[in-house]
C-alpha cells in the first residue's frame, strides 16, 4: 500500500486514517514509492501516526525491476537509490542487489523488515520451465540466506497461489542448509 | 504478508484493505511493537476476505512451533461468500480439499 504515488491529490496520514475507519483496519504500513526520480513521501519515511485504535507506520518500497521489489518496513530513514537494475536510469553505482537492501535493512543500522513484494503473478506453479524467468532473481537466494525475509503472499494483482508455490521449497532449501 | 499496493492518493485503486493480515500480537520484555513482533512470528493469516484460524492439539496456532509427526488439527473457515474450494497444504503436499463451502456460516473442519 502506498499514499501517494502522484495521483489526483497529495495525501497525508490524516486521509489514510478516514480509509482505515471506513475499513476496519487497525494498522496500515504504506511504503514510500518513487516515481523515477520523484522520491514522493521520502519526508516522511519512518513517521507514525496515531488515532484511537488505528496507526500508520510509513516504510518504503526499494524498486528494481530486475531483482525484484522490496518493503521495508519499520524504517527511521530511506535506504538509497530508491531504484537500480541495469535496464533503468543508475542514479550511482549499478553495482546493487537486493542483498544491499537487506543488509541496509538489518546489518547495523535501522532495524527494518524487508518483504518481497508481489513477487508471482500466475497461479501455476511458479517453477514450470515457462515461467521460472518469472521468480524475482534474487528472491529464492534471500530467502535461505536471510536471517528474516517476508513474502507478500496476498496482494490485489498478483497471484497468492503462485507465491504460495515458493514458500515450500523455500522451506526444503532452508532445512537443507541446516542440516 | 498481505498487501494492497494500491494508493490513498488515487480514486480508483483497491481499498487500501484489499489485503490483510489478521495478526495476533506478540508481547514480551524485547517488542516495542506487538503488532510487528506478531508478524515476524508469522502469528497471522492473510485474506482477502474469509476468516481462516487454524489450531492444533494443545491449542498450537499460526507461528508456533510444534513437534513433527502426526497431529489434529482444526480449521474453521468463515466467509461472506460461498468458497468454491479449500485446500490443506501439508509439507508443500495437498493434504486434504474441501469444495463449495457455503457463505455466512462458519465451517469448523477437524482431524
Amino acid at each position: 500500500m502506498h499514499l501517494n504515488g502522484d495521483g489526483h491529490h497529495r495525501a497525508k496520514h490524516d486521509d489514510a486514517m478516514l480509509l482505515m475507519r471506513g475499513e476496519d483496519l487497525n494498522t496500515l504500513a504504506p511504503m514510500s514509492w518513487h516515481r523515477w526520480e520523484r522520491r514522493i513521501n521520502s519526508g516522511i519515511t519512518g513517521k507514525r501516526s496515531i488515532q484511537d485504535a488505528y496507526q500508520i507506520t510509513q516504510g518504503q518500497e526499494v524498486r528494481s525491476h530486475f531483482h525484484g521489489h522490496i518493503g521495508l518496513l519499520n524504517l527511521t530513514e530511506s535506504f538509497a537509490p530508491w531504484f537500480f537494475d541495469p535496464n533503468n536510469p543508475v542514479l550511482g553505482s549499478p553495482d546493487l542487489s537486493n542483498a544491499d537492501v537487506f543488509a541496509f535493512a538489518f546489518a547495523n543500522k535501522v532495524g527494518a523488515f524487508a518483504t518481497y513484494v508481489h513477487p508471482i503473478g500466475d497461479d501455476g506453479d511458479p517453477f514450470a520451465e515457462d515461467v521460472i524467468a518469472n521468480i524475482p532473481l534474487e528472491l529464492m537466494s534471500d530467502g535461505v540466506l536471510e536471517p528474516k525475509t517476508g513474502l507478500e503472499l496476498v496482494c490485489a494483482w498478483t497471484s497468492p497461489l503462485g507465491t504460495a508455490g515458493i514458500v515450500s521449497p523455500w522451506l526444503q532449501c532452508l532445512a537443507q542448509m541446516d542440516g | 504478508m498481505s498487501g494492497t499496493d494500491g494508493w490513498v492518493d488515487f480514486h480508483r485503486t483497491p481499498a487500501v484493505e484489499t489485503g490483510r493480515a489478521c495478526i495476533r500480537p506478540l508481547k514480551n520484555e524485547n517488542t516495542t511493537d506487538p503488532i510487528l513482533a506478531g508478524t515476524l512470528a508469522g502469528r497471522s493469516f492473510v485474506t482477502t476476505g474469509p476468516a481462516l484460524t487454524f489450531s492444533m492439539g494443545n491449542g498450537i496456532k499460526s507461528g508456533d512451533i510444534i513437534d513433527s509427526g502426526k497431529q489434529e488439527y482444526t480449521l474453521n473457515v468463515t466467509s461472506t461468500v460461498d468458497s468454491e474450494t479449500v485446500k490443506i497444504i501439508v509439507n508443500g503436499q495437498l493434504y486434504k480439499h474441501l469444495r463449495a463451502l457455503r457463505a455466512e456460516k462458519q465451517h469448523t473442519i477437524k482431524v
